[in-house]
């Protein structure tokens, strides 16, 4: 089989077959994937090129075993069905700044998944003392990141990541959300575990944030990175 | 017809493509039961996280809900129409994130390589027809191949990787591509 292809004639790679072949090896980008969509709908030979490619390399999944997603991507697409098939508009602007860094960390996000299912269920319980309030903040798709509790009473909150840390050269601050007015720096949040003094009110209902900030925190006292976990505080008990 | 296909009974999932054509919750919610599995597992390939992974799949069943009007079972079965889907919506999701070779804990050798050409032992005729010819290629085209489809590198990714231009790459893959069909014997 001539494997390397050097006696072929460079046309060959300019040609529809080619094009679908790199259509569905999805090493087209953005502008030419346009373009072999708007040809599959026009021109039926290479909607079946396509096709037979798509069969062709299809052998290269076909040893993967299945697994089962977890119930909450159902949700989110009955959530999308009902918005007429589109995705929700306000989760888009968190998920790209997601995007931006979730790479750094993304080895870790699955052992982070593992570690929360494990460690959750003892986090809940109300740790020693009049805890008042929890929070468990969570990205998209829902996996905890964070669990806060404050203590009223003390005037306290413990923060316990249980997420993946910060990337190398940025840190975790923590933000209270008002329904209205501005965040209020709660501090950075860049230990595994933070016991902070709480000189601000929080009540049930307000959010907890955590965005990315430049190491040692945001240097104008209002969140400059992305928003990358959210959670609202609860009633310990 | 790939192995998946036939996995997937697939005259029952056309049935059910039809029904999702037409705008069937119900069948809709069947599909997703008989081929979510099967879709998340390829698109954690690419995803490389699973929040990525679970956002990309819902951008999946999204896309096949609003374009299951587009899916002709005489060109392909729905599994393998499904799984091109899926890796589309894993793999732009992946290109709106920094690029992805900062990632240098994916260790990339002939090994994993190796691994991902090796079919699981119930692959079949086509599995082993294929990997004979992915073992025809240089072992750089081989790898070149493999990681493009089975996670989703640019061709500006496999560039910086193995040292050579984006328009070399670009040739490269095509190339192999045609050779891996000829290999096929052109079917």
């Amino acid at each position: 089989m001539a494997a390397d292809g050097k006696e072929r004639d460079e046309g060959d790679d300019a040609s529809p077959e080619a094009e679908a072949a790199e259509y569905v090896l999805g090493t087209l980008d953005a502008r030419e994937r346009r373009a072999a969509e708007w040809r599959m709908r026009r021109d039926p030979a290479f909607a079946s090129a396509v096709a037979r490619w798509s069969e062709r390399l299809a052998v290269l999944d076909s040893g993967l075993s299945p697994v089962p997603p977890p119930e909450r991507v159902w949700r989110g697409i009955e959530a999308g069905l009902k918005r007429g098939g589109q995705p929700a508009a306000d989760t888009v602007q968190l998920r790209r700044s997601l995007a931006r860094w979730r790479w750094a960390t993304a080895a870790t996000a699955l052992a982070a998944v593992l570690v929360a299912a494990v460690a959750l269920p003892r986090l809940l319980a109300p740790p020693p003392g009049p805890a008042s309030y929890v929070a468990i903040l969570g990205g998209e798709g829902g996996a905890p990141a964070f669990v806060a509790s404050v203590n009223t009473a003390e005037g306290t909150i413990r923060l316990r990541r249980v997420g993946s840390p910060p990337p190398p050269d940025r840190s975790f601050e923590l933000w209270k959300v008002p329904a209205t007015g501005p965040t209020v720096s709660l501090g950075v949040a860049d230990s595994e575990r933070e016991l902070k003094p709480l000189d601000v009110a929080l009540s049930p209902g307000e959010r907890l944030a955590i965005s990315v900030e430049p190491k040692g925190g945001s240097p104008t006292g209002q969140a400059t990175g992305p928003v990358v976990y959210l959670g609202t505080l609860l009633p310990a008990e | 017809m790939s192995e998946a296909g036939r996995l997937s009974q697939p005259g029952e999932l056309d049935a059910l493509m039809a029904d999702v054509a037409g705008g069937d919750e119900t069948a809709f919610r069947r599909l997703y039961d008989r081929m979510a599995g099967k879709l998340f597992a390829v698109i954690r390939r690419i995803a490389g996280s699973e929040a990525a992974a679970e956002e990309a799949l819902q951008e999946t069943f999204l896309r096949i809900w609003n374009h299951a009007d587009r899916y002709d079972p005489a060109l392909a079965s729905a599994s393998t129409w499904m799984v091109t889907i899926a890796r589309h919506a894993a793999i732009d999701l992946i290109r709106r994130g920094p690029e992805r070779v900062s990632a240098a804990a994916v260790a990339i050798d002939d090994e994993l390589a190796d691994r991902l050409a090796g079919p699981a032992p119930a692959d079949g005729l086509e599995a082993r027809g294929l990997s004979r010819c992915l073992d025809g290629l240089e072992p750089d085209r081989r790898q070149m191949v493999l990681l493009a489809y089975c996670q989703g590198w640019s061709r500006e990714e496999l560039s910086r990787r193995f040292d050579r231009p984006v328009p070399t790459v670009k040739t490269l893959l095509r190339r192999s591509l045609i050779a891996l069909k000829e290999c096929l014997g052109g079917r």
